[in-house]
């Protein structure tokens, strides 16, 4: 039986609404299924309590909510141990606390990190600052902008004995491309450097497996694979975690405080100071029971259809510059520019026209800098995006070159 | 009702004729096409002003108290939304720029092209602008 878009869309309220929108923008983030968004009310309406602290029966029967939740994640995302799932606010926040603790134990002045030039900025700044910190180097992997791909010999080239971590996105959001992460990998754990995935774009389009790919860590979101905003998670190797110093701290993370000293929380606590987003965690945990419903392979092979008819239907268009190698495999991202058409001035229109797609830079100004171009027009697929979607943003196109061009 | 409002009464009327979308950016193209050229030895980032999503450079001095600026952008919607903003100040008292809050742009049906979310770089002109306009009055007072 093929995907039936239709049938998953109903599970979505957003698209009842009748706004006649056309959303396209799911790789900024998607819209939430019905199950995810009546956990979450179901949640404040019967059980709220805080976690992990009253002996009381809502506090237990939250924190118990709360912890199942993140063995649901473990398991989706096939974690060994549920204490190396870090609940955060979501990628950034993930990135951010690797960043910070990591840096802090293991790296001195003149040693390197390794990233790329098509990370979005929550994988760059955050590395970029590091360096800044403790006078360490950021190195990035030269990217082909002819064959897409990144230069892995001199990446081998990049890395000496002063690498201490590599953090490298696996799929762009704006090319929608994945990265040779098992290469870079396998190179990396010769030289026993840990990897940082950015899975923020990975999530929602491939199975992720963070035993097979061997990451020591991974960062995603929620909000980017129907679940809610403001949750998502660092997973870390038990290892590194353990080493780590805390990222923030208050309540929850710690063991004994005297007024000379602290002790801190075992894992995963020592990483989740303060009141955690446990309302969010839940509902998120809802989200993933639905999507463990559906089967994943016609999903995922869903959505590279949906890429291929786009790409196949904006390439007959004889005013369009695309930002893609047909013969690469995609996931849910794709860019491009209209010919003497600034991307603010086609947006304006596709607005009207109520089609949403993003526009700009995309967090990616490294990677703008290197295609050359200020900014792209980026659409992106989810499962409940239909032919018809495209049909429509095809159409939208050719009225904004119309548009623009009686304008000359 | 100063000559900035009564210029603002007349950009409403030439709005108001249209109600669709299309012909309302009609309009902002025209004005953009129309815009007096801004030297490119202006077009550097000591005159950029910076939107997240399209660029324009300002230009400003005064004369006789009076302001008068260029301008020009990389998207012409924004451009053209620059030339009202410059149609409305140009040649205008220092002190009734910085008085003027640009509610034209509520009634011609385009502001949200000024939402702080749009990221545009209008927001930051009409501020910066307004910058200009009281930096010049603080110095004429400190020059009489
Ligand atoms: C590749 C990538 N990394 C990181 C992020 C940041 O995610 P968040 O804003 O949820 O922290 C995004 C979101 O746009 C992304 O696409």
């Amino acid at each position: 039986m093929p995907w039936d878009p239709i049938l998953f869309r109903n599970h979505f309220p957003f698209f009842s609404n009748d706004l006649d929108i056309t959303y396209l923008d799911n790789a900024a983030t998607t819209q939430k299924n019905i199950e995810t968004i009546n956990s979450l009310s179901f949640f404040y309406s019967h059980f709220n309590a805080n976690v992990h602290r009253g002996a009381h029966y809502l506090s237990i029967k939250a924190t118990e909510l709360f912890e199942d939740a993140r063995n649901k994640i473990q398991h989706f995302i096939n974690a060994k141990n549920s204490n190396e799932i870090i609940f955060t606010k979501g990628t950034t926040d993930a990135i951010n606390l690797v960043a910070f603790s990591y840096i802090e134990q293991f790296c001195k002045s003149g040693d390197n990190i390794i990233t790329t030039p098509i990370e979005h900025h929550s994988n760059f700044v955050p590395w970029q600052l590091a360096a800044k910190r403790k006078d360490l180097e950021l190195r990035v992997i030269p990217f082909n902008t002819n064959n897409y791909t990144l230069d892995l010999e001199a990446f081998k080239k990049l890395v000496d004995n002063n690498t201490k971590i590599i953090a490298i996105t696996q799929v762009s959001n704006v090319l929608g491309i994945a990265t040779p992460v098992n290469e870079i990998i396998q190179f990396a754990h010769s030289k026993n450097i840990p990897v940082l995935l950015d899975a923020a774009q990975s999530f929602p389009h491939m199975p992720i497996d963070v035993q097979q790919l061997d990451a020591d860590f991974v960062s995603l979101s929620a909000h980017k694979f129907y679940g809610p905003t403001g949750i998502g998670i660092l997973f870390g190797k038990e290892k590194w975690l353990a080493a780590m110093p805390p990222y923030q701290s208050g309540g929850e993370m710690i063991d004994q405080v005297s007024i000379d000293h602290t002790t801190f929380n075992e894992l995963p606590f020592k990483f989740e100071a303060g009141t955690p987003n446990y309302a969010d965690a839940i509902a998120w945990g809802a989200t993933i029971d639905f999507i463990n419903q559906c089967d994943k392979n016609l999903m995922f092979g869903y959505e590279e259809e949906l890429w291929n008819y786009a790409y196949q239907k904006l390439s007959s268009l004889p005013f369009i510059k695309i930002f893609a190698i047909p013969e690469q495999k995609h996931y849910g991202a794709l860019s491009f520019l209209l010919d003497g058409i600034h991307p603010y001035d086609a947006a304006t229109v596709l607005d009207e026209l109520k089609i949403a797609v993003r526009v700009g830079h995309h967090c990616a100004q490294p990677l703008m800098s290197i295609l050359g171009v200020s900014g792209t027009i980026r659409a992106s697929f989810a499962p409940y995006n239909t032919k018809d979607d495209i049909d429509k943003l095809v159409e939208g196109l050719k009225t904004v070159y119309k548009f623009f061009n009686k304008n000359k | 009702m100063n000559n900035i409002e009564l210029k603002a009464k007349q950009i409403e009327e030439e709005f108001s004729i249209f109600d669709d979308w299309m012909d309302r950016y009609n309009i902002l193209i025209d004005k953009a096409k129309n815009l007096e050229p801004l030297d490119p030895k202006y077009k550097t980032p000591q005159y950029l002003i910076s939107g997240c999503q399209s660029q324009l450079w300002l230009f400003c001095e005064q004369k006789n108290g009076r302001l008068f600026c260029k301008a020009d952008g990389d998207a012409i919607i924004t451009k053209g939304m620059a030339a009202i903003v410059l149609e409305l100040v140009n040649g205008e008292p220092l002190d009734d720029i910085v008085k003027y809050n640009f509610e034209v742009f509520d009634k011609i049906g385009l502001h949200s092209h000024l939402s702080p979310t749009r990221s545009n770089g209008l927001r930051s002109l009409i501020k910066q602008i307004k910058l200009y306009a009281e930096a010049y009055l603080l110095k004429n007072k400190s020059d009489d």
